[in-house]
């Protein structure tokens, strides 16, 4: 792919761990590529499995879902029905033929800054290399 | 079909019931459709061969104010399990009829040797392609039998043989493969008002505020809306075949609920109308669910 | 003009009207028949029976632009669409061809829409007789020619490895003016021939349907039960509506994309639950009973009130299609007694 894709990858990030390890990554001043774009939610839980479909669809290169470790939900079990959702999700938008790295669940808790800052970058060199989405119409 | 007939009759002249759904014959051959008795002279109007591919299941959700009887084949009754587990229905108001069913022909497959007497379980090679991996030959839940149990046996020997066909091939084959598959979607809507697990009274893809699916038939619109079904209804679709079935523009629904299927059972163990008792999969959880499962091939690898 | 040619000069034939426009032409694709814009004339279909959509979406598209719109620094910047495109359909049998006189009936009046006729002048209509008709085919009750459409602009019909060719319009016979060289002048025992091929497809239609009287029929049938009857089978998709020749109801939407975007016309189908929704919540057909009366009421009773024919072609996409047989020979029939 050509040198100058940017990659727009959206974020969902749950408020209590992912978001604020996002912010603690701010505060470290750790740096992470700003092709990311990071929506806030309450909790992964939120996360309805067709906002990754109309994100990919309308022309998002990636998505990637942080939320709690299972077990430290903020709200107890939120992260468990994400976790039974999206694992249906993932195999079905494999299936379809969007690549894998287009979407991305990972469990990151308030302390990890430093994982949010590895995460997102090697997301998008990932998706650097396998160029732009092509369902956008 | 006597017995069928002699069920019906006896059930409204008790008043057990005020309609009863069932199967007539259409206006070509080979062709039948649902039917709707209310009274002792229809009755003869009533049938059942290896004809009657339509599940009746969804006509009780329209008719909740009175009690129905309906006829089900074994894949048919796996809808009232949903309906059932999802607390749609009263059962004391619904009578279900229940037909031991060893398959039903595809009009596009059969030749001039079949007619309405052919048995299917002689005929395999014209009988339609879902037919070939039911697992529930047997309605799995009856107030009335009209004939006996027949063996389960599965024609297939995998019944995801197919998509595994498809789960083998390249990421590019497959896209490119659902591209031309799409392409030709009119957006009709018939897949979704056929199915009988689809019954929202107000669903996402006509919902104006927020607007999910705008009303164009670029391919990331048919492709929203066909994802929006499967992500609803994934892991609930009985396969009773009517989406695809009656789909103009033959696009293979079934290849991507039937996936959804074989993942949901390999994950969590769960299939869809089988026992009422069991939540549906998507809305429990259990703190053992695997984590592998979400992140592909990687495995746990990042913890 | 009345001309043959050699069965395998058609090819030739098409490949020059596919140089001068846009050749739209039925293709085989997976089982379906599809109108599509053509590259390779060597995929044509020439013995389909029936298409999935009709022909007429190319006069009438499913989504349609209108007009383009940008936003920049609080000013609006309308473009409009140009459709000075020359495209030829070729292949469309007869009853898709009256299908697009009664759209000129509709689009065409006293209130002209304008994109409809902006695609309508630029379109050549070269009909193709039908061979083989279909168990659904009912065309010969709306007095419709199987094999030979009075009403195109060239009208081809097979004969014993020919091709007979007659031209009904001005824009006709200029196309072969301009390609008078593949063609011979039609002799009289072909034209003998052409007619006893017209009644040999003709005698294959099944059934003629009695219609005379129909639309006065149903003028008193508002209340009766038969409409209740049909509609309790009905499951309220638009398989009907979208396949149809003759339905033409659309909705028109904006798609903002926040600095530019489009105003589109796309079908919409009066069996959707919400298409006589108001923004009151009140819906005048709540329930199928009233959506399905109103289909055939349309179909049958008020189109030919205002335009004289009915709007129905007998092309039996809506038999053949509908998941539960509704079927509107058999409500003719019904409304007939």
């Amino acid at each position: 792919m050509s040198d100058n894709f940017e990659p727009k990858i959206v974020g969902f990030f749950c408020n209590w761990c992912s978001y604020a390890g996002a912010d603690l990554a701010g505060t470290s001043r750790l740096q992470y590529p700003a092709n990311i774009r990071i929506i806030r939610v309450p909790c992964s839980g939120r996360i309805d499995p067709l906002f990754i479909c109309k994100a990919l669809l309308k022309g998002a290169d990636g998505v990637l879902v942080a939320g709690c470790h299972p077990g430290d939900c903020h709200y107890s079990e939120g992260n468990y029905h994400t976790r039974r959702k999206l694992s249906v999700l993932k195999r079905l938008l494999e299936y379809l033929g969007i690549e894998k790295e287009r979407f991305r669940v990972e469990w990151i808790s308030a302390s990890e800054g430093g994982r949010v800052a590895s995460v997102v970058k090697e997301m998008t060199d990932e998706i650097k290399k396998i160029g732009p989405n092509k369902i956008k119409e | 079909m006597k017995k069928l007939r002699e069920i019906a009759k006896e059930l409204l002249e008790k008043k057990e019931v005020d309609l009863i759904i069932g199967y007539e014959k259409g206006t070509e051959d080979f062709w039948m459709r649902p039917c709707f008795v209310d009274n002792i002279v229809d009755i003869e109007k009533l049938t059942f061969n290896a004809f009657c591919n339509i599940n009746l299941s969804k006509y009780i959700l329209e008719h909740k104010d009175k009690k129905v009887a309906v006829i089900l084949k074994g894949c048919d009754s796996k809808s009232i399990v949903v309906f059932l587990q999802e607390k749609q229905i009263n059962k004391e108001n619904v009578k279900i009829i229940g037909v031991p069913c060893c398959g039903i022909f595809d009009e596009d497959l059969i030749d001039k040797t079949v007619d309405y007497n052919s048995h299917p379980a002689d005929n395999i090679k014209f009988v339609r392609e879902r037919c070939l991996v039911c697992e529930n030959h047997n309605p799995v839940i009856y107030d009335i039998l009209v004939d006996d149990k027949i063996q389960e046996k599965i024609y297939k020997e995998n019944i995801y043989e197919e998509i595994e066909k498809i789960e083998k091939k390249s990421q590019k084959e497959k896209f490119e493969f659902f591209k031309n598959v799409f392409s030709r979607c009119i957006r009709c809507l018939a897949c979704r008002n056929i199915c009988p697990v689809c019954f929202c009274k107000e669903c996402l893809i006509d919902k104006q505020n927020p607007l999910w699916v705008e009303k164009k038939i670029t391919l990331s619109d048919i492709l929203m809306l066909h994802l929006i079904r499967a992500v609803h209804m994934g892991g609930r679709c009985i396969d009773c075949g009517g989406c695809e079935e009656f789909c103009p523009a033959k696009i293979p629904l079934r290849k991507i609920y039937k996936k959804m299927e074989k993942d949901v059972r390999e994950m969590f163990g769960y299939v869809p109308g089988r026992n009422i008792d069991i939540p549906p999969f998507h809305s429990t959880f259990l703190k053992e669910d695997k984590d592998e499962y979400l992140k592909g091939e990687k495995g746990g690898e990042n913890f | 003009m009345e001309k043959t040619f050699k069965k395998e000069k058609i090819f030739n034939f098409l490949e020059k009207v596919k140089n001068k426009m846009i050749l739209i032409a039925p293709v085989l694709e997976d089982e379906i028949i599809l109108f599509k814009k053509i590259k390779d004339v060597k995929e044509i279909d020439f013995s389909y029976k029936n298409s999935l959509k009709p022909a007429n979406e190319f006069l009438f598209p499913q989504n349609e632009i209108l007009f383009k719109f940008s936003k920049d620094k609080g000013k609006i910047e309308l473009t409009d669409i140009d459709l000075k495109d020359n495209i030829a359909i070729f292949g469309i049998h007869p009853c898709d061809v009256r299908s697009i006189k009664i759209f000129d009936d509709v689009f065409r009046n006293d209130c002209l829409d304008k994109y409809y006729d902006e695609r309508r002048k630029n379109t050549l209509i070269i009909s193709l007789g039908c061979q083989n008709v279909d168990k659904t085919c009912f065309c010969t009750t709306f007095g419709i020619e199987p094999a030979e459409s009075v009403e195109s602009d060239i009208s081809i019909l097979e004969i014993n490895n020919e091709y007979y060719l007659r031209s009904f319009t001005e824009k006709g016979d200029s196309l072969i003016k301009e390609n008078i060289e593949l063609f011979e002048e039609a002799k009289k025992e072909t034209l003998s021939l052409v007619e006893n091929k017209k009644k040999e497809v003709r005698e294959k239609i099944k059934e003629k349907i009695k219609i005379d009287d129909v639309p006065e029929k149903m003028k008193n049938l508002f209340d009766d039960p038969i409409w209740q009857k049909i509609s309790l089978r009905c499951i309220g998709c638009g398989i009907c509506t979208y396949i149809c020749p003759t339905c033409y109801c659309f909705d028109i939407r904006d798609d903002d994309l926040g600095k530019e975007g489009f105003r589109f016309r796309c079908w919409d189908s009066c069996q959707f639950a919400d298409f006589t929704l108001h923004a009151s919540g009140h819906n005048p057909r709540p329930t199928k009973k009233e959506r399905q009366r109103q289909r055939y009421n349309h179909k049958l009773n008020y189109y030919p009130d205002r335009y004289k024919n009915i709007a129905c072609v007998g092309c039996g996409r809506c038999v053949r299609y509908c998941p539960v047989n509704i079927d509107i020979r058999e409500i003719i029939k019904e409304v007939g007694k």
